[in-house]
């Protein structure tokens, strides 16, 4: 295309970059499982660092861990079957570099959360696991309705100058 | 200096490679209702597209009848990486 890409204008490319973005936005806003079932799986999970965090001799919150857990997976599951009934089959793995990294990140985040809560607890932050619970269930929200299939999508531009 | 794609830049294609980069795979159906655009003129952009190697089409039964999924390859990841350059670098030329 090395003839037509002197033809094509700044505006024309800029058009055309918007148009991806805009594509993909239309996709995940539109073709995206009820927000329930995102807030059914950020709060299982926020259960699970809650429960994982005051947990003492297998007393009732380890039951509220595990619960957390089935809540969790009974969740995920149902998210993957809705988006595949929409018509959208979902990546396991991410396939672009900055979802890998987006992915990875997260992971780290919700790794220190798990076992920060605890810790802090055991070392005399009575309210840790409640703040960990929280910052986990709101970053899932959060990311599960920014990115609801897993991939980084750009941020929409509206310059279009 | 990255070069624009032909087979990537027509309107539709963008489009529909565009929004296979957002999953694993996508349906037939999903991307027409998408695109506004029918069976036959659907069919021909992703013929077009599965002969370059971008896509690929599977057939399979599923919740009781036949669906057609279509999947970005990795090649067609690497030309849709490739072509957004070229697309930024005209932007950033024009500056």
């Amino acid at each position: 295309m090395t003839n037509e890409q002197n033809t094509v204008s700044r505006k024309e490319a800029s058009e055309a970059l918007d148009s991806i973005v805009t594509n993909k936005h239309r996709l995940i806003e539109t073709q995206r499982p009820p927000i329930l079932l995102t807030l059914l799986a950020s709060i299982s999970y926020a259960a699970i660092i809650f429960g994982y965090g005051m947990t003492e001799h297998e007393n009732l919150w380890a039951l509220a861990m595990w619960l957390g857990g089935l809540g969790f997976a009974i969740s995920v599951g149902l998210y993957y079957y809705t988006y595949r009934v929409l018509g959208v089959k979902l990546n396991i793995i991410p396939k672009s570099s900055t979802s890998i990294w987006l992915n990875l990140i997260t992971g780290l985040v919700f790794a220190v959360l798990l076992i920060g809560g605890r810790e802090l607890r055991l070392t005399g932050f009575e309210y840790a696991p409640h703040l960990a619970a929280l910052l986990a269930g709101i970053i899932l929200f959060t990311s599960l309705k920014k990115y609801p299939t897993g991939e980084y999508v750009e941020e929409k531009n509206n310059d279009n100058s | 200096m990255t070069t624009l794609n032909a087979t990537i830049h027509a309107p539709n294609r963008l489009q529909i490679c565009a929004i296979l980069a957002t999953s694993a795979e996508l349906e037939f159906k999903l991307i027409r209702e998408h695109l506004g655009v029918s069976d036959s003129v659907l069919s021909k952009h992703l013929k077009v597209l599965e002969e370059s190697g971008y896509i690929q089409l599977k057939k399979r039964a599923e919740f009781g009848r036949s669906r057609t999924w279509v999947a970005l390859t990795l090649e067609g990841r690497k030309a849709l990486s490739s072509h957004v350059n070229a697309l930024k670098e005209i932007i950033a030329a024009a500056v």
